[in-house]
Parts: structure tokens; C-alpha cells; sequence
């Protein structure tokens, strides 16, 4: 019993935010294409909050002498953070396999800028909260733990602006039929491609794909890296959904607080 | 049965515990099961000092008087502050009760540092919150 509630917590451990703000699909019920809002050029619109915002429901149940007990809306966790499935990892090449295995063997929290309030970088930052769609560009809006990103992506062919690697790259988006693609790259290696210390090269590209179908988002990501992965790191597929909420400035984030706690001990390798 | 109810409750705190830990912004942040010995629920008496909405955890401070009649500084961690937002309570819930006499049940932390998840708070009035993540309920 006690090695069930212990894997049971295990696993949603494994889960991540993306899983809390999406749900992977296999087998989506398409809406018809006709039912998918299109811009005033004819592409397919995706702008809009997506992921639900704050996707995890919960709710503050008030007994009658007046205490109070917080927990999930209607009391039980989303499915699919009770079973998130299999997690996917990227695969390193053997010379570089090593060198993962010492971080992931030391104290992560130390190594993990994202736990000091740094920048989680691409992919790791995940699907875009809310997208401004315009003729020529679309913007991308993040509130996370972290702070306040965006990124903003010409889909006009116009040349990219000369600068140094940034922890979000320099993105650019073609469409692809009714898919907006978009692939950055000259991202700084200061940042994780995961959360679990899966550093990356100046050569790592990531490929997102955008695809409004009815009122969802479907999102795919592939991390190429020739210099480090033995091949392209192809990430679960999500499904976001439309979200009510409004983005809003994060609560601060607090660096010092995060490094104190760092020592508290070594987080579980979450693979 | 106690053993069972037991189980249920380290189960129901891993789970919520985990959900916050992993959460940062789309990737894991850090793991409560190496912080907290979930079979070790313990209780800290004290003075409530302070309260603050920011992320990554909201987080509670109080001040207990050891054995030894020295004042320590407790830290408890909660969830980030919008899951609390999102139910409707504000930080001021619980920080209306700043200077009262509290006792906050949380986990035995595994290197003895004065510090700990946030699972209940009972003030000085007997009301209590206290956080409620039974899977199966």
C-alpha cells in the first residue's frame, strides 16, 4: 500500500505543466474544418489564451464553523495528471550521456537556472499562453513562475536582426497549409531544453507546429541538436485548449528564497 | 485502519506536494519527496510572522520557542500564490492572522532544517485551513 501511494505520487511528479495545461491527445475529436476561425488573409487564426489559463481547478470548502479545506474542484486530481503516460526524453549521444548522468547525479536545483527565477528557454518554457495573430508576425505571451516572456515571430520571410544568442533564439514562421511552423534557433546555452538537466548545444533548433482545429490548439515540438542528441527530440503532441482566464503579471519571484531552498535536498530525477 | 488513514494521507500529500514541485513553468522544479519525509507528520507551535504571496511557492513564516526557550524561524511552504487566487482566497486570508498564536502541521524535514510543506494552520480562534488532496474523496 505504502509502495503504491509513493508511486502514485511518483507519477505525478513525472507530470509537467504542460500536462496540467493540455492533454495529450491520440484521438482527437476534430471539429469540422470549416468550424476553425480564419483570419481576414484566409489562415487559419490563432490568436487567443490557450491552455485553459489556469487549468488545474481548485476550490476552498468552508465547514461551518467556519474553517477551511483547499483542495481540487469537485475533490479528485485531472485524470490526466493522475496518469500522465509515458514521459518523453531526449536521447544524447554516448559521449555526451555521461555528462548528463553526473548533472542529473548532483544537486539539480543548484545547476537549474529556473530554479533561481532564471529563464526556462526553448522548449522548455512550453506552449505560447496567449497568441496575438497579425499579417505579418505572430506574438507570443508567457506568464509563468519565472516571469513575463514573449516572442516575436515574423512570418513574412523578413531577415532576422543580428544578435547574440538569447535564451528565446531568433524565431521565424512559415505556414505550412493550415500548420504555422515555426523554428528558432541562435539560443543561448545557458538554458535547459528540460527540466531534468538536458542541456543543449548553440546548434539546438527547435521546431514548433501550430494547427487550429475548431476551438483547440494542437501543438507539436521537435528539438534538433546534431551536436548533442543522437537524434531529433520529438515531444508528445498537446492539444491546448481555449482559456478564460486573462494573462497576468506573475506574483514576483523570489531568487533568494528559491537558492535557500535548493539545499533543502536533491530533487528526484524526474524520468 | 490507522495505518490505512495513514497511507492516505502521505499518499494525498505526496500527491498535491508533487503536483506544486513539479511546477515551475512547463518542466519539473524541484522534488517534495526528497524535502519531506511524508510519514513524519509533526506539528509547530508558534507566532505567526508572515505571510507572502510569491512565486515560486507562497510561503509562511513562524516563530517557535524550542525546548531550550530559543526562538526558531520556521519556513512552510504552500502551492504558488494564483492556486490559492484562483479559489478565491487572498493573501490576506491568512495574513489577518499575523501575530496570533498558531500551530501549522507539515512533514519532518530529512535534513532537520526548521522548514517544511504547508499542510494545516489552526489560529488562535480554533478555525483552521488546511490543505485537502485526498485522491479518492
Amino acid at each position: 500500500m505504502k509502495r503504491q501511494a509513493l508511486g502514485f505520487g511518483m507519477a505525478v511528479a513525472m507530470s509537467s505543466l504542460l500536462i496540467l495545461s493540455a492533454v495529450e491527445s491520440e484521438a482527437s475529436a476534430a471539429p469540422a474544418a470549416d468550424a476553425t476561425p480564419k483570419t481576414a488573409d484566409g489562415r487559419p487564426s490563432l490568436s487567443g489564451l490557450w491552455g485553459g489559463g489556469m487549468p488545474l481547478a481548485f476550490e476552498a470548502r468552508k465547514s461551518e464553523d467556519g474553517s477551511i479545506k483547499f483542495g481540487f474542484k469537485g475533490g479528485k486530481p485531472p485524470a490526466a495528471l493522475v496518469n500522465p503516460g509515458p514521459k518523453s526524453a531526449p536521447q544524447y549521444k554516448p559521449e555526451f550521456q555521461a555528462k548528463l548522468k553526473g548533472m542529473q547525479a548532483g544537486n539539480l536545483n543548484r545547476q537549474d537556472a529556473v530554479f533561481s527565477c532564471g529563464d526556462p528557454g526553448l522548449p522548455r518554457v512550453g506552449a505560447p499562453q496567449q497568441i496575438v495573430q497579425e499579417a505579418n508576425q505572430v506574438v507570443f505571451l508567457y506568464a509563468g513562475f519565472s516571469g513575463m516572456v514573449f516572442r516575436v515571430i515574423p512570418t513574412d520571410g523578413r531577415p532576422p536582426h543580428d544578435t547574440d544568442p538569447s535564451n528565446y533564439g531568433v524565431g521565424a514562421g512559415r505556414w505550412d497549409g493550415d500548420t504555422l511552423v515555426v523554428e528558432t534557433g541562435n539560443l543561448s546555452t545557458d538554458t535547459w531544453m528540460g527540466g531534468d538537466g538536458y542541456f543543449h548545444s548553440d546548434k539546438m533548433r527547435v521546431i514548433e507546429r501550430f494547427r487550429r482545429v475548431g476551438e483547440t490548439l494542437e501543438y507539436n515540438v521537435t528539438v534538433e541538436d546534431p551536436e548533442v542528441l543522437a537524434q531529433p527530440w520529438v515531444k508528445p503532441k498537446l492539444v491546448l485548449t481555449k482559456a478564460s482566464m486573462p494573462l497576468e503579471e506573475p506574483y514576483p519571484c523570489d531568487a533568494e528564497k528559491a537558492a535557500s531552498a535548493a539545499d533543502d535536498g536533491p530533487r528526484q530525477l524526474l524520468q | 485502519m490507522k495505518e490505512q488513514m495513514m497511507t492516505l494521507k502521505t499518499m494525498s500529500l505526496a500527491v498535491v506536494m508533487a503536483v506544486f514541485g513539479a511546477i515551475s513553468t512547463a518542466e519539473a522544479h524541484h522534488s517534495a519527496a526528497y524535502i519531506a519525509d511524508f510519514t513524519k507528520p509533526i506539528q509547530v507551535k508558534g507566532v505567526l510572522t508572515t505571510v507572502k504571496f510569491i512565486n515560486p511557492h507562497c510561503e509562511f513564516r513562524v516563530d517557535s520557542k524550542g525546548a531550550d526557550g530559543k526562538t526558531v524561524a520556521w519556513s512552510f511552504e504552500g502551492p504558488p500564490p494564483v492556486f490559492f487566487r484562483q479559489a478565491g482566497l487572498k493573501k490576506d486570508d491568512f495574513a489577518k492572522h499575523i501575530g496570533e498564536d498558531v500551530t501549522v502541521t507539515t512533514f519532518a524535514n530529512k535534513m532537520n532544517a526548521p522548514t517544511g510543506f504547508f499542510k494545516k494552520i489552526v489560529y488562535k480562534d480554533g478555525k483552521s485551513f488546511e490543505m485537502d488532496f485526498t485522491p479518492d474523496r
